[in-house]
């Protein structure tokens, strides 16, 4: 609670405060809305010259997989681009919130009972059919339960140690339901084969108001329909991150990510603020990985939940910008685009070009191509596409610090490492020389580079 | 205000009470490690001794692969991640040389002399790639915040497991090269296969702790790894030393990968990833930057992996991840340095 | 500034009005599209994973496809028909990826002009595609696989199946290979009756197909007096089994059922098995065709002796039986040089046939194809015509082939070589 009215109260006139503090949302529903009507309204009025590029670069598919992956990048911006904790295990939550779904949401699997709320399917249907809506909520808050039993251990941990034992719970979760057809002889996930027929999306409570056009509510077409939902999901995960990291909780974490110990000197309670950023951004993973099951796959199965791609999320929260919201939704974009069709289609272009064989084999390199950019920007921008101010402004912070975050690169401390590399060589001649001069007794070991010379 | 001083006394307590807790319960830990491994040996002492057998073999493995990452840890705090993948692409070319180039088909004996051919152009070819690497990224991010040169770990190993996963290298499927050992067999392990592993293991091991507390160069390497600034104003050169642990550790990569290809006879893309998330953890076990403590750490992993799978007593192969996992996670709870790491306290 | 923002709020009331009655209009022009005449040109696809493990044998079924509709002039009946490839495999992975099939299912269905899916290889894709297609309002939209072999597509097997796949009630979905319960019948037969073993170890992959064929053979040698003294999942991950098979001589087996694909880090399985328990002769090794079609794996003097069940008759054979198949073999190796990959490329073709005589059965639309093949009286391709040299008749109640072969391979000399046909209750 304190979180959302800290900035309100202290704000000098709030009305005005909080409608310039929602400026963002504005353009945000233009950009979604706009796409959706582009999808659905205008392309298929178009001349296939006009339409076919735009669908054949950005299919809907595509463009649903990256939202979905926005939702995945923001929850773990939480973790890693606020709070500075460095999590290799975030798949754990990705696949917890699918096999909540899988559970709640899908054709009847051993151990579910039929029940239907709302759900997206007939009434005649067997099995648990929860609304979406519901079902995203009950996987948010199981995630962020699972987020503090992961935290609760690795609070004293620091960095890198931090990040190897996320990975390590990420690895068992996925081990756990990898094997999960045969818990203690009891099938508790459907083990490699996951649970699959998941129910769309559906319209659930807020069909009953008749408001919702009958594409959204089922059927395989409706993709055009999920760039609102997840559009939807994306947003509130967008304003709850911007909220979140101007309240006080928000800036407790940054102050836990710029130095800890400093932060803890100042009465911010250490163990409450991470459990809290590792609930939270469990949270998001959980429904991102609703989304995934329900709006992308339709199934779930534990192949699809390993280390990579806990680092691909990584990837797009230090491409897009650490802390940045904005930025990381781009990375997230950028990467889940190029995975999906992007390279694919970049092979395609440049086939027609030059008349190579691009098409198929582009997509190969795809890992080589990641891997590349990852370096470059690394070397060259490494506080991503789209900083994050507060990382720009600590880059006046003098040598090195303790941060354990990204983009804080600090200009004087790199500019002073390199003179001092660069003077190292001519310098320890120089100084060699002089101190020769002055005493007798390095004179040993010089008489032979003055011979040399 | 009364609450504050009860929370207070309480925090006290807690905070005395803490290590003995701790220290009580990792000990529980290890007391049921410890009996595990006994009804093991005890229900069937055979099937024990040909698990434990392959597990040395695997320990010896992780080992020299944990070692190259303890050593770079050690010196610049940098979790390698791509030296997982530095090994496999070791792997790659030890198969290459040996039974492409040199024809190799019946192991035994008398292939010492390929053996120390693939070994020597393995050691030099991981050791160059890893300190071009140095050179080239990891060095223009030292000053930089930790995570920028974790990234580019990750980085270059997704470049390598890329490289490998060509079809005109390796393909992205596991290869298997028709290599067959011969010799004795004992409970189903190649006798000569261990063999190889603990000749080319053991001296590369102890060379390494020699190199470390007993050169020059070693001295050099625990001064930059304590403080880099003030190595340097004793006229240590950094780079050089750093250049050289990568150097060492990209040596060990490849002479794991010779050895990986020789035990396993497969080659695969994805080994990388995967041994090297099990080496990391052996060196975490041991206590990172601690080279004993790597080499204790990756036997212990490998053989508590293999009895896992193949005493009497386990859990069976598909939970042997989660097991090994679920002890370091275990061991990070109760003693985050390691079992031969000293704990640090936090520079302020 | 506040003024600003009204006028913004009011803009965005604005479009949201117009998103509505945009969604009210668009579901109608949605369904409009795809109905009216059928189109003369129809397009078949094909879903195959491209890269990976088993991209050699999806190009070889591609091409060999491709070869079949030249020669029949790219026509059936009165109607025109083309081919498309889809991947439903991604690089990263190296194999069938879940939001891949999903893309292509939901791609199927949005491409008007498409008819009928030749696909999937993998028996986990099909179970995420055939409920996108099987929703399709204009169909549901045919598939026909070559290679899922797994029971549950067309049979009741886990909870819930094969109902599930068919949200719509219909069904849309048919296959020309025989499933994994029969080539686990037929593997435990031929160990009981051929080999003799009494104490037989299962171990699967752990995944889908693997786990089926396990369970498949472990239920059916059970019944044939077989006893069944362990099973274990091998984890795809692990570097050496060497372990694992200590496990399995404690347990005094005789024979080692390896349940799943080759591709699961099968050879190292079973150059262990060798190591441990000695060369095939001593302890029996058995695998399913998971097994089959790898040159890697018949390059492995380990594998001398290995047992392979094939659910069909293999490349060789047909070839061997002469006709149809034989003189599409001779055509692929003059335009490619070799043999197609493995024995899945043959019965890609027997799917095509498939699904080209159910479209000239049919009126061209997707609802006319999928009927022609899964009501009435169903598809039947002709011992003379068919390309697996025998009749193909598909059962329209499930989708199930009739024909019910097993064959018995024999790996020796680096060669999978015909052992025996298994005929199957």
């Amino acid at each position: 609670m304190a979180t959302s009215t800290a900035p309100r109260t202290s704000a000098p006139s709030p009305s005005r405060r909080s409608l310039s503090h929602y400026r963002w949302p504005i353009g945000y529903v233009v950009v979604i809305v706009g796409l959706f009507l582009l999808y659905h309204f205008i392309l298929p009025n178009l001349v296939t010259q006009v339409s076919g590029p735009v669908t054949a670069w950005l299919p809907v598919a595509t463009l649903n997989e990256c939202l979905m992956w926005a939702i995945m990048a923001l929850g773990l911006n939480v973790v890693v681009g606020y709070a500075g904790l460095l999590d290799l295990g975030y798949v754990a939550f990705w696949a917890l919130g699918g096999y909540t779904a899988g559970w709640l949401m899908a054709a009847p699997f051993n151990w579910t009972w039929d029940f239907h709320l709302f759900g997206a399917v007939a009434k005649t249907y067997p099995g648990t059919h929860i609304t979406f809506w519901l079902v995203i909520l009950i996987a948010g808050v199981l995630c962020a339960i699972l987020g503090l039993i992961i935290g609760a251990p690795t609070l004293r941990l620091r960095g890198d140690y931090l990040a190897l034992v996320t990975l390590g719970f990420g690895e068992v979760i996925t081990q756990f339901f990898r094997n999960s057809n045969d818990i203690a002889g009891r099938n508790l996930a459907g083990g490699d084969g996951g649970i699959s027929i998941i129910d769309p999306i559906g319209t659930g409570p807020f069909g009953a108001t008749g408001l919702v056009p009958p594409g959204l509510s089922n059927g395989a077409q409706d993709n055009v329909y999920k760039i609102l939902v997840l559009g939807l999901l994306v947003g509130a995960c967008l304003f709850i991150s911007l909220r979140i990291r101007e309240g006080r909780l928000g800036r407790a974490w940054l102050a836990i990510r710029e130095d800890e110990l400093a932060a803890s000197m100042m009465g911010v309670p250490l163990v409450r603020t991470k459990l809290l950023a590792y609930a939270v951004g469990a949270f998001f993973g959980g429904i991102g990985g609703v989304a995934n099951a329900a709006g992308i796959t339709g199934a779930v199965s534990p192949s699809g939940f390993d280390f990579g791609k806990s680092v691909l999320v990584l990837l797009m929260v230090v491409l897009g910008g650490m802390g940045n919201v904005w930025g990381v939704t781009v990375g997230a974009f950028l990467l889940a685009w190029l995975n999906s069709n992007g390279l694919k289609q970049i092979g395609v272009q440049l086939d027609s070009w030059f008349g190579t064989t691009l098409t198929a084999t582009l997509p190969r390199y795809n890992y080589i191509i990641l891997g590349l950019l990852l370096v470059l920007m690394m070397l060259y921008r490494r506080e991503g596409l789209i900083p994050e101010k507060r990382t720009k402004a600590l880059m006046n912070t003098p040598s090195r610090t303790e941060m354990e975050s990204m983009g804080a690169e600090s200009l004087e401390a790199a500019a002073e490492t390199a003179a001092v590399e660069k003077a190292d060589a001519k310098t320890d001649a120089g100084i060699a020389a002089s101190a020769a001069a002055v005493s007798p007794v390095l004179d040993e070991s010089t008489p032979k580079r003055e011979d040399r010379s | 205000m009364a609450t504050l001083v009860v929370g207070g006394t309480k925090r006290k307590a807690k905070v005395r009470l803490g290590p003995v807790v701790e220290r009580a319960l990792g000990f529980v830990v290890l007391g049921l490690v410890a009996i595990w491994l006994i009804a093991n040996i005890v229900s069937d002492p055979n099937r024990f001794l040909g698990s434990a057998l392959v597990g040395l073999q695997n320990g010896l493995l992780y080992a020299l692969v944990a070692l190259g990452y303890t050593m770079v840890y050690g010196i610049i705090e940098l979790i390698n991640f791509a030296h997982g993948d530095l090994f496999m692409l070791s792997t790659i070319v030890a198969a290459g040389l040996m039974v492409s180039v040199m024809g190799v088909g019946q192991l035994g004996v008398g292939t010492i002399l390929p053996l120390i051919v693939a070994l020597i152009v393995c050691m030099a070819f991981g050791g160059f790639i890893n300190v071009s690497a140095e050179f080239l990224a990891y060095r223009r991010l030292r000053s930089a915040p930790k995570l920028a040169p974790l990234m580019t770990a990750v980085g270059l190993s997704f470049i390598f497991r890329g490289i490998a996963q060509q079809d005109y290298v390796n393909g992205s499927a596991q290869k298997n090269w028709a290599v067959v050992w011969g010799g004795p067999v004992v409970e189903g392990v190649f006798v000569y296969k261990l063999l190889m592993v603990i000749v080319v293991t053991v001296p590369l091991l102890l060379a390494m702790t020699y190199i470390v507390s007993k050169t020059k160069v070693g001295k050099a390497m625990r001064a930059v790894a304590q403080d880099q600034d003030g190595a340097r104003l004793m006229g240590i050169n950094v780079n050089g030393t750093i250049s050289f642990v990568f150097a060492l550790g990209g040596a060990l990569a490849g002479a794991a990968g010779v050895l990986y290809f020789l035990v396993q006879t497969q080659t695969y893309y994805d080994t990388g990833t995967q041994l090297g998330l099990i080496a990391f953890t052996a060196a975490v076990l041991g206590g990172i930057g601690n080279l004993t403590g790597a080499v204790v750490g990756g036997l212990a992993i490998g053989i508590i992996q293999s009895i896992n799978e193949g005493g009497a007593y386990g859990l069976g192969s598909n939970w042997s991840q989660s097991v090994v996992f679920l002890i370091l996670i275990v061991l990070m709870v109760f003693k985050p340095e390691g079992i031969f790491g000293r704990p640090t306290t936090e520079k302020v | 500034m506040p003024g600003r923002s009204l006028t913004r709020i009011v803009a965005l009331g604005a479009i949201a009005a117009l998103s509505l009655t945009a969604c009210a209009n668009g579901s109608d022009s949605g369904t409009g599209t795809t109905g009216g005449d059928a189109p003369t040109d129809l397009v078949i696809s094909t879903d195959l994973p491209l890269q990976g493990a088993s991209a050699s044998t999806s190009e070889s079924t591609n091409n060999l496809i491709q070869l079949y509709l030249d020669q029949v002039g790219g026509k059936t009946g009165k109607y025109n028909v083309k081919l498309k490839t889809y991947d439903d495999s991604t690089a990263a992975k190296g194999a069938w990826d879940d939001a891949a099939c999903a893309k292509n299912a939901t791609d199927h269905v949005a491409n008007a002009s498409e008819v009928a899916v030749m696909g999937t290889f993998n028996s986990g894709c099909a179970k995420i595609e055939v409920p996108t297609l099987n929703r399709d309002t204009t169909g549901p939209l045919l598939m026909v696989s070559h290679a899922n072999t797994n029971p549950g597509l067309t049979k009741t097997w886990e909870t819930g199946e094969p109902e599930k796949y068919y949200p719509a009630g219909k069904r849309n979905y048919a296959r020309v290979v025989t499933t994994d319960d029969y080539q686990g019948n037929a593997a435990a037969a031929f160990a009981s009756a051929d080999l003799k073993v009494k104490k037989c170890f299962v171990l699967n992959d752990n995944q889908t197909y693997g786990l089926g064929v396990a369970r498949a053979f472990a239920d059916a040698a059970k019944k044939t007096g077989i006893e069944i003294v362990g099973e274990q999942a091998w984890d795809v991950k692990q570097p050496n089994y060497t372990a694992l098979f200590q496990a399995v001589k404690a347990s005094g087996a005789d024979c080692v059922y390896l349940g799943g694909i080759y591709d699961n880090n099968g050879g190292q399985l079973i150059k262990d098995k060798a190591a441990v328990l000695g060369d095939n002769s001593q302890v029996k090794l058995l695998g399913p065709d998971g097994f089959t079609g790898y040159n890697d794996l018949l390059k492995l003097p380990q594998a001398d002796g290995l047992y392979l069940t094939f659910a069909g008759l293999t490349t060789d054979q047909l070839i061997a039986a002469g006709g149809p198949p034989a003189k599409l073999i001779e055509a692929y190796k003059t335009k490619y040089g070799a043999a197609p990959t493995g024995n899945y490329p043959l019965y890609g073709v027997a799917a095509m046939q498939v699904i080209l005589a159910a479209i000239a059965k049919s009126d061209g639309t997707r609802a006319g194809v999928t009927n022609a093949v899964l009501s009435g009286e169903g598809i039947t391709i002709p011992k003379a015509e068919s390309v697996t040299g025998k009749e193909i008749k598909i059962d329209p109640a499930s989708g199930d082939t009739t024909a019910k072969d097993i064959t018995v391979e024999l790996v020796k000399g680096g060669k999978e070589t015909f052992f025996k046909s298994q005929s199957v209750q």
